[in-house]
């Protein structure tokens, strides 16, 4: 049986690697592609940081108060620059209009001593100028507040700093710059690597089954001494290989272009080393040929299925997009991920992905993934096989 | 009279369909005999290519039987398919593939030795001339050429009984007329050939003995000149609807 199987597998390869869509999609994309567009994202970020740390944000003041102490204050301000306006609609017309990042509009309070200020702070905190604006307000507010305690207890021949709350607080980040760089590729490596798989396998997947039928030469191989547990075999063996080849290619071209052009990724502040040793590649590699299994026969599933390639494709696409939402949600870190959970096919992959990536693995989780993505990819196969072999569905009209 | 090569006996295809059931063939029985080229004309649903592709084991019969050069269908299909060389409608080549590779690779799925595939690919190459197409991809070659090359895949393995589905189906004039004669040459050979046409002069160039198919049912059976004198006309098209009168609605 095997040899049959070799003799199709080898087949559809040659035929894999001699068509350019192919070739493209598994080969050049990962390794090229992937470092290009991370080159561009970190040159962007790095340039938008250096940006956001130099902007200046101009500030439109609306004065009712007419306080000259804060006014003072204010012209004195190295980290925002002032407009001044006297009307407030047309102050934040002009701060939609980006004009300006911010607004503050002052107004004495009522009921309170004449230093007293009512200040409402405008921005849009949809945009990263006017986050950055609102911050720098509030920072300057906050200082001018404290100067203004601090001249008033002078006043008063009080020392401020008696007075001062008895608490200073110091925030150190303890990540080293291998972890950040850890978390980094965590976030990103096992998504990629995932939908590599599926990219990989849905192109040849469909055009080898489903291609097959619509081209008609899948007659020709049922008349042939090839069994249909065989073709079958062979066929998912193909789709398994280039989605495997294109899941590792992917893993490098990312950690290719994350290791040179990854610095612009790391959080604010925070720098990143990136490596990845050879036992944690190992144990991903584990990880994934099961779960490529299970991606590899469902395309083999709805390659037989389906009439043409274009349905095949349409089929596919609900896989892709839950994929690509389970994907999205591991990256995004907002689900945490723990025991029995690694017995949820597909999901458990990218969060095992992300502990080896992170050096946490738990073996419990390893054996949880291994265990059900097997069992998972060995009910599927056995489907396709018995799919295959059904009249109905090989010849559906 | 040669042996019988290919028996079918009340062969029965039933498809469900949303509608209920279609039978696609009904109650069919012939038979063919060594060397002969035996052919099914029927107009498109008549069920030609369904009773072929059960010849072929690629379809099970819903009930009857189906003999090939001894073997059934239903109990020995690897038996069946060593002893069938099938044509589809398509092609049913590989565009990425060159001549020489298809052959190769059919030969070797075919469970052909390598040294038998070298000499029988050489042979057929040179036999269909497209000696000089061998190293060519199969995706640059004319319709003619692709199906010459189809017939050379389908006798890789010498097979005594040749399936072919509307073998001119889709070709221009040179094309057809290069298939038939290449059909012709196969049967000289000694190879016995089922085809199904719906093409009225293929099927009187090329046919022995014709059965004409109509709603999955034989409607008449025999030689050109049997079924000249059983319906008295000359003109297989005439032939034709004598033969289905009162269930053709056209």
């Amino acid at each position: 049986m095997w040899s049959n199987v070799r003799l199709l597998f080898a087949k559809e390869l040659i035929g894999a690697l001699r068509d350019r869509r192919t070739m493209i999609l598994t080969i050049f994309f990962p390794l090229f592609f992937y470092p290009l567009i991370l080159a561009v994202i970190g040159h962007f970020a790095t340039v938008e940081q250096t940006r956001v740390e130099e902007m200046i944000p101009r500030v439109i003041v609306v004065d009712h108060a007419q306080n000259m102490g804060f006014l003072s204050y204010l012209q004195l301000s190295a980290t925002i620059t002032p407009l001044f306006y006297d009307n407030t609609e047309e102050g934040l017309a002009d701060v939609k209009l980006g004009v300006a990042e911010a607004m503050m509009a002052l107004e004495k309070e009522a009921g309170k001593p004449e230093s007293g200020l009512d200040v409402t702070l405008y921005y849009d905190q949809t945009t990263q100028a006017g986050t950055v604006a609102g911050a720098r307000v509030s920072t300057f507010l906050e200082d001018y507040l404290r100067e203004v305690i601090r001249s008033k207890l002078d006043a008063l021949g009080v020392d401020y700093d008696v007075l001062s709350p008895p608490l200073s607080v110091h925030v150190e980040d303890i990540a080293t710059s291998e972890s950040v760089g850890k978390m980094i590729i965590s976030r990103l490596l096992p998504y990629f690597m995932v939908l590599a798989i599926l990219t990989g396998a849905m192109g040849l997947g469909a055009e080898i089954t489903a291609g097959e039928k619509e081209r008609g030469t899948i007659a020709t191989l049922l008349v042939s001494q090839l069994s249909r547990t065989e073709i079958v075999l062979g066929k998912f063996l193909t789709v398994l290989t280039v989605s495997l080849v294109s899941s590792l290619l992917s893993a490098v071209g990312l950690l290719i272009g994350i290791r040179f052009f990854g610095g612009g990724l790391a959080p604010t502040g925070a720098t990143a080393t990136f490596s990845l040793g050879a036992g944690a590649f190992g144990w991903m590699i584990a990880v994934l040929v099961p779960l490529a299994v299970i991606l590899a026969a469902l395309v083999v599933i709805v390659g037989s299925f389906a009439r043409s390639q274009k349905e095949a494709s349409t089929y596919l696409m609900p896989i892709y997009m839950i994929i690509v939402l389970v994907g999205l949600v591991s990256m995004t870190g907002g689900v945490s991920f723990l025991g029995a959970r690694f017995l949820i096919p597909v999901a458990n992959a990218l969060y095992a992905l992300q502990e080896i990536i992170v050096g946490t693995l738990e073996i419990r989780h390893l054996i949880y993934t291994f265990v059900a993505n097997a069992f998972c990819g060995g009910v599927l196969i056995t489907a396709s096989i018995r799919l295959f072999k059904r009249e109905a569905v090989l010849f559906r009209s | 009279m040669s042996e019988a090569m290919v028996e079918a006996r009340n062969l029965t295809k039933l498809f469900k369909t949303r509608k209920g059931g279609l039978r696609a063939v009904d109650d069919l029985s012939f038979t063919c005999y060594g060397g002969e080229i035996f052919g099914l004309l029927g107009p498109n649903g008549a069920g030609k290519t369904t009773t072929l592709r059960m010849l072929a084991t690629i379809l099970t019969p819903s009930s009857g039987t189906v003999m090939v050069a001894g073997f059934d269908t239903k109990a020995s299909p690897d038996k069946v398919r060593e002893q069938i060389g099938f044509l589809a409608t398509e092609t049913g080549l590989y565009d990425r593939f060159t001549a020489e590779e298809t052959l190769r690779f059919f030969g070797r799925i075919n469970r052909l030795t390598e040294a038998e595939i070298e000499e029988r690919t050489e042979r057929i190459l040179d036999m269909l001339e497209l000696t000089s197409l061998a190293s060519r991809r199969v995706g640059t070659f004319s319709t003619g050429e692709k199906q010459k090359l189809s017939l050379a895949r389908s006798i890789i393995h010498n097979p005594p009984v040749l399936i072919f589905d509307e073998p001119t189906f889709g070709l221009d004039v040179m094309a057809g007329r290069a298939v038939i004669e290449t059909i012709q040459l196969f049967r000289e050979q000694g190879h016995t050939i089922i085809l199904s046409t719906h093409i009225m002069q293929v099927a009187e160039k090329l046919c022995s003995r014709i059965g004409i198919l109509y709603r999955g049912r034989l409607h008449a059976l025999g030689t050109l000149g049997a079924l000249r004198s059983r319906f008295g006309k000359e003109d297989l098209e005439d032939i034709f609807f004598a033969a289905v009168e009162g269930e053709a609605t056209c």
